[in-house]
């Protein structure tokens, strides 16, 4: 049974990599959603805005 | 509005009374500040240092196992995930309890990211253990009490993490998955007592209290392993649920301006 280091190196080079893979790709989706966070409270800040004008436009032609 | 919408968790339970463990973190808040600050650059910096210890430790300081030759060094990270994973279900079944009796999303959040991190850890032991295996009994795999338990087990969080993507992010879901986490649990000590309840190709446990069969350099290696991947679980839960957090925000704002538009 000695001699079996390639499937300790093996072991560890896949735990590793799928790890690591893991946390790469959780940083990707954290940044993913952060950007749409972003977008989405532009978008909604826009909107209210618009909202905001067109109110002050109807107080003051009435 | 754009306050209250920073805020959907504390504004979904603030119609309700503030209890005591509300008020009680309310009142700790300014204290906690610097923790909330740092404590992840800690926790972060801790998993680092522990897990290049516990490296270190598997290839260079634990003795050599007469019989097995090298590929034992294995068991020092395929018994520390397997914790995790028990940890990480445990954890999924703690937090769908909670949920079930407060109805407070964030424990539905926290048992979505540890089934996660639970079902990744799974994956691993699965792998390690089968190339461990391979060198040591002859075989990849067999259909033994162990193995086909931590498979059930592996199928069991798969199934969650497809119901949790099937059913959104809605009350109704977060029910069944909590059901289905809590069912499921039921699963972990069955596969932790299988080694014992059948005869299986998987070794017996060497390190119960009072019964350990190991050299001293054996059992703190793995001790050292086991602190280092509780502790990098426990950043991994800080980043998942994170992002569960963040992904909720994000469906709720998109209805918001769904709204809008309409």
């Amino acid at each position: 049974m000695q001699g079996n280091v390639g499937f300790l190196v093996a072991a560890y080079a896949i735990f590793w990599i799928a790890l690591l893979a893991y946390v790469g790709w959780i940083a990707l989706r954290l940044r993913g959603v952060r950007t749409d966070v972003e977008t989405v409270r532009e978008l909604l800040d826009e909107r209210e805005h618009e909202s905001a004008q067109h109110s002050a436009r109807d107080a003051s032609n009435v | 509005m754009r306050v209250a919408s920073r805020n959907l968790a504390t504004s979904a339970m603030s119609a309700a009374p503030p209890t005591i463990w509300e008020r009680l973190a309310r009142s700790l808040a300014p204290a906690l500040g610097p923790v909330r600050q740092y404590g992840e650059y800690v926790l972060g910096g801790a998993t680092l240092l522990t897990v290049t210890l516990a490296i270190w430790m598997a290839f260079l300081y634990a003795p050599t196992e007469a019989v097995q030759g090298d590929v034992q060094r294995i068991e020092y990270f395929h018994v520390a995930i397997a914790w995790v994973a028990y940890l990480a279900f445990f954890v999924v079944f703690a937090a769908g309890v909670v949920y079930l009796w407060r109805r407070d999303e964030r424990w539905d959040w926290l048992a979505r990211a540890s089934a996660e991190i639970g079902t990744v850890f799974t994956t691993l032991v699965l792998i390690t253990g089968s190339l461990w295996a391979r060198p040591v009994f002859g075989t990849w795999w067999q259909w033994d009490a162990r193995l086909t338990t931590t498979l059930i087990l592996w199928f069991i969080y798969v199934g969650y993490l497809l119901l949790r993507s099937y059913t959104g992010r809605g009350e109704g879901g977060a029910r069944n998955a909590a059901v289905l986490g809590i069912a499921g649990f039921v699963a972990v000590p069955i596969n932790y007592l299988s080694i014992t309840w059948w005869r299986t190709l998987h070794p017996e446990p060497r390190y119960q209290i009072g019964h350990v069969q190991a050299p001293p350099a054996v059992v703190i290696t793995l001790l050292v392993a086991v602190l280092a991947f509780t502790l990098f679980y426990a950043f991994l839960m800080l980043q998942v649920y994170r992002l569960q957090r963040l992904q909720t925000e994000v469906e709720r704002l998109r209805v918001r301006v769904d709204l809008d538009m309409g």
